[in-house]
């Protein structure tokens, strides 16, 4: 099996003295979506911004696909796509214009570039609305518009931070349903962080549970429910920090 | 408290928790005494006896009588290089004062500098010229008669057929007209440059566009490089309106056949005399001012940047915009007005530390043709600008650009973004 990521011992101290990751370890394999679940200020975001090169780990090793994120950041750019938690976009562009702007930055081949659109605008659903300011979306909708940019370079990794957050359960569905269908079918890999559990349970092959900057558990959902006797993710995550 | 006086409390103490309005009340108690202060040491040359010198062509005891009264206010001199105003009295002075009852004098005020205590200065020897008049007809006729002046202009040693109001006026205006466009594409270049930055991360579009497999430098180029296309538009608009303002000085020329305050009837080419002064913007002096404009906006965009890059939103970005541009106006208002070579030496360095001083000083070096001072402007606002510019990229191309948050509402700790 091919290691899509290879996390190592990995710890980062904020400039305040805050230690947000304490020796973290993991590995997501090729093909899977892996799920790192755990409450807000855990470490999930920051553990997702190592590996998506925004941020350097004060100690430890992170690779995607065999290269090493602090050495060779802009190799890992090229195969990544990274979707940050509540993350916004121009609100003076159209959509349309939007995502021209992002696939510009990925490729010089105009036939790609029209490739990449046309997959946005088929994982977007937003039809004519692609022609309105960014502007006039509603959440769902520019939720919807930034997946879409965020597959359609076909990444080998795609880095979801919290994909459904903020969404009703009607715009929620839709999302996790795009993310499943397009990983299965592109043979990609998902590196997915929720504070919703029963998400994940739906969404991921294996998960991790982190709590206060540590990997406090691991495995698939099943596994983990049997291993803790819970009829779900969320009960397992409260035995395992006892309460 | 009623559902006003509530709103009123809320945004009363929202807005004083503001530290753009702290900082702006203080500077405000500040900036006045300061200036008070920079135009007292200007204005202390100017307010004390004026130094005239007296050139006496009718030599009659009448004119003898005038040189007496007016050295009750004025410090007589016979040397021609030390004095504030040189005043001719041209032969028939008395029996103009007899038979007309008008007493004329030809003045010519000597100017070394430009500025608002050089007006002054013509303000104050007119003023003495016209009370020793007036103490002179009081003892010879017991009533006030006329004083005809007949004014002219000396500016480094080069005699100006134009009076010296007309002269600071043409002069002056366009320097100062031409400044505060500067200023305010300079303001709108800065602002550009710093919510171009600031949105990114308020918007929540920075980290989207970091992940893209592209360079922070390429990130970095672009948006200075959109922020000077958005100034050019709003510079060219600018130039547009300056071109119509000086457009419409230009045409004095063909309202004012004679100056102003004289009484021989000649026409007077105005910028031929400010031409023959050498107070007219040679090419190079142009080329040298646009180097100068295009060197201080780079260091306002990289400025502009590192205040984007420490604030986590346009609010804290406007907030600290806000308190950086009192910082600009008050030597731009200062060196607008006066002569920063009649301050004293502290002042003088504090200003000049500043490298927009420079940029506001080259419109009034552009017009003297004053070569050298609009190169070091150059190469100081260059020189500055590039040394931040590095500060700019390197804190672009480091996770600072994500960390750092200055924010003035609410404390956050890193540990809450995980």
């Amino acid at each position: 099996m091919i290691e899509a990521v290879n996390v190592k011992n990995l710890v980062k101290i904020y400039s305040k003295k805050v230690k947000a990751l304490d020796r973290i370890s993991f590995h997501v394999e090729e093909g899977e979506i892996f799920g790192l679940i755990g409450p807000n200020g855990a470490g999930k975001t920051t553990t997702l911004r190592i590996i998506s090169t925004l941020l350097k780990p004060t100690s430890g090793e992170v690779t995607v696909y065999g290269i090493d994120v602090v050495k060779n950041p802009m190799e890992v750019k090229k195969i990544i796509s990274y979707l940050p938690e509540e993350s916004g976009a121009y609100k003076n562009l159209k959509g349309r214009e939007f995502i021209r702007f992002i696939a510009r930055l990925n490729t010089d081949d105009s036939t790609e570039e029209k490739r990449m659109v046309e997959v946005a605008e088929e994982i977007s659903q937003l039809g004519e609305r692609l022609d309105d300011k960014i502007s006039t979306y509603s959440k769902g909708m520019l939720r919807r518009l930034l997946l879409a940019v965020t597959l359609m370079r076909r990444p080998k990794l795609a880095i979801l931070d919290e994909p459904t957050s903020g969404l009703d359960v009607i715009n929620a569905n839709r999302v996790r349903r795009i993310i499943k269908k397009y990983i299965r079918e592109n043979d990609a890999t998902a590196l997915v962080s929720s504070h919703n559990m029963l998400e994940v349970e739906y969404l991921c092959d294996r998960v991790a549970i982190i709590h206060k900057g540590r990997i406090i558990a691991e495995g698939e959902p099943q596994e983990l429910k049997s291993r803790y006797n819970a009829s779900n993710l969320e009960e397992v995550f409260l035995k395992v920090i006892g309460i | 408290m009623t559902k006003l006086g509530v709103i009123v409390w809320k945004e009363v103490l929202d807005l004083v928790r503001d530290p753009k309005f702290v900082f702006g009340v203080l500077m405000t108690i500040m900036i006045f005494p300061l200036l008070g202060a920079m135009f007292t040491e200007s204005f202390k040359g100017v307010s004390a006896k004026p130094i005239i010198s007296v050139i006496d062509k009718d030599f009659t005891d009448t004119s003898n009588l005038y040189v007496q009264v007016l050295s009750k206010y004025a410090e007589i001199t016979q040397d021609n290089k030390t004095a504030s105003a040189i005043v001719v009295i041209e032969k028939g002075f008395d029996e103009k004062l007899r038979n007309e009852g008008v007493l004329y004098l030809k003045v010519y005020y000597v100017f070394n500098t430009t500025g608002i205590t050089s007006t002054a200065k013509e303000t104050v020897i007119s003023g003495v010229l016209k009370k020793a008049a007036d103490d002179m007809f009081l003892e010879l006729f017991h009533i006030k008669q006329e004083i005809k002046l007949d004014e002219y202009t000396i500016y480094k040693n080069k005699l100006l057929n134009i009076s010296p109001s007309t002269f600071m006026g043409i002069l002056m205006g366009p320097a100062n007209v031409l400044t505060w466009a500067v200023f305010m594409v300079t303001i709108m270049v800065l602002q550009t440059s710093v919510i171009s930055i600031a949105s990114e991360k308020e918007y929540k579009t920075l980290e989207i566009l970091l992940t893209q497999p592209i360079s922070s430098f390429t990130i970095l180029s672009g948006k200075l490089i959109a922020s000077i296309i958005i100034a050019l538009i709003e510079g060219i608009a600018t130039f547009i309106g300056f071109t119509i303002y000086f457009g419409s000085i230009l045409s004095i020329e063909q309202y004012v056949p004679e100056t102003p305050t004289t009484t021989p009837s000649y026409s007077v080419d105005i910028f031929g005399e400010l031409r023959k002064a050498g107070l007219f913007p040679t090419s190079p002096s142009i080329i040298l001012y646009l180097g100068v404009i295009i060197a201080s906006l780079i260091f306002i965009l990289s400025l502009g940047v590192v205040i984007g890059t420490l604030s986590s939103d346009t609010k804290s970005a406007s907030s600290i915009t806000g308190i950086l541009i009192p910082i600009f106006i008050i030597p731009a208002v200062f060196l607008m007005l006066s002569d920063i070579e009649a301050l004293p030496l502290t002042f003088k360095i504090i200003l000049l530390l500043i490298p927009y001083s420079h940029t506001v000083l080259a419109g009034r070096y552009m017009i003297m043709n004053n070569y050298g001072m609009l190169t070091l402007a150059l190469v100081y606002n260059l020189v500055a600008g590039i040394a931040l510019m590095y500060v700019a990229s390197k804190i672009y191309s480091s996770e600072t650009l994500l960390t750092f948050k200055l924010e003035f509402k609410k404390k956050r700790t890193e540990s809450t973004e995980s």
